[in-house]
């Protein structure tokens, strides 16, 4: 179960659009909630275009057991830094938090191996989510299988099957 | 006769915007009071003097019946424990996004900025931007523009001496005595 931690950047899903709130289930005991002023180059005006249902990275804004978490998607001097709605395609799956602290080590060998396979977007969020984007749907599918399963795999097995994997 | 004061306990009359003027029926001894300046039939509530004095007396009292513990002040102590909620600092995470072999050409210069903080501590970014204009078309640009603005506050004498020079193109010799014409004085 996660739980929200302010500056943690997690990636939330859109579940209500009221107003000039949108609700975002981030995997916690509680909705998050971002503003639409919230992202970059937003005024009142010239509104985000999100969906329910859209892929959103931001991070924490407030986060502590008193209050509704909000989130933002843009840092302190107002650039978005890689930050808001995830694009079109791709799939969003879940793992447990222990390997996202796994990978996002500094030096993750699963992730420098996976690199070396084919081209790939990866987004990871630290509520245990991750997406995955590559060329082909069978591409994306052997990646999410592969992060899936890295859990549980020692590091020859993984080897072997992404030996396997580039040799086909 | 004796005015009509409030007693700091009670609720003050005569504040402001009260009704009940700050009168005597002898006007002589309006005019004793401490604050002299003021006219005794403009005058509603108290003095500031008495006011002041009022203000204390109640804050005294107010004090007077707060408690307070007659214990010594307890150092705090030193803790060397720090509580942290995030796995960010610890282990020096990276950052979320990660785009490999040119899918997101945008993730990947964001993935070199941000684990570059990490790692370097605060690059200084180069303060200088790319410019649209290079620092050689800026000098060349100065340099007729503290012209062209220096013209603009020339006397009509010196603006004409402008027009022929730009003509001869020689800035020596003639113009020079031109542009002094002093005064002739008429020949009787």
């Amino acid at each position: 179960q996660y739980v929200p931690v302010k500056g943690d950047h997690v990636i939330g899903i859109v579940t209500a659009k009221t107003g000039d709130v949108f609700k975002l289930d981030v995997g916690g005991s509680e909705q998050a909630s971002v503003s639409y002023l919230a992202f970059e180059g937003a005024t009142k005006r010239n509104r985000p275009n999100v969906q329910v249902g859209d892929l959103i990275y931001g991070q924490f804004l407030v986060a502590n057991k008193d209050m509704e978490p909000e989130m933002v998607c843009i840092d302190g001097s107002g650039r978005s830094n890689g930050m808001g709605i995830i694009g079109q395609d791709g799939f969003l799956f879940k793992v447990s938090l222990g390997l996202i602290r796994k990978l996002l080590a500094p030096k993750c060998e699963i992730i420098q191996e996976l690199s070396q396979l084919y081209p790939f977007e990866l987004v990871l969020g630290m509520n245990g989510r991750i997406w995955v984007k590559a060329k082909t749907i069978q591409q994306t599918l052997i990646l999410v299988n592969i992060l899936e399963a890295c859990e549980y795999m020692t590091a020859e097995q993984r080897k072997q099957a992404l030996a396997k994997l580039s040799g086909n | 006769m004796t005015a009509f004061r409030a007693s700091p306990l009670q609720p003050r009359l005569g504040e402001a915007g009260s009704e009940i003027p700050f009168c005597s029926i002898n006007p002589q001894d309006a005019a004793g009071d401490p604050g002299g300046a003021e006219s005794w039939f403009m005058q509603r509530g108290l003095d500031s003097q008495t006011k002041k004095q009022l203000e204390e007396e109640e804050k005294k009292i107010i004090s007077e019946e707060h408690w307070y513990l007659d214990l010594p002040d307890l150092k705090e102590k030193e803790s060397f424990i720090i509580e942290e909620r995030s796995f960010m600092p610890c282990e020096d995470l990276l950052y979320g996004r990660m785009s490999f072999k040119g899918f997101n050409p945008e993730v990947e210069k964001l993935m070199i900025q941000m684990n570059s903080k990490y790692k370097e501590e605060e690059i200084e970014e180069d303060n200088k931007m790319e410019a649209d204009v290079s620092d050689e078309e800026m000098a060349r640009r100065y340099e007729t523009l503290v012209g062209t603005i220096g013209k603009k506050f020339l006397r009509k004498r010196d603006q004409r001496v402008l027009q022929d020079e730009d003509e001869d193109g020689n800035s020596n010799t003639r113009p020079i005595k031109k542009a002094k014409k002093k005064f002739l004085k008429p020949q009787d």
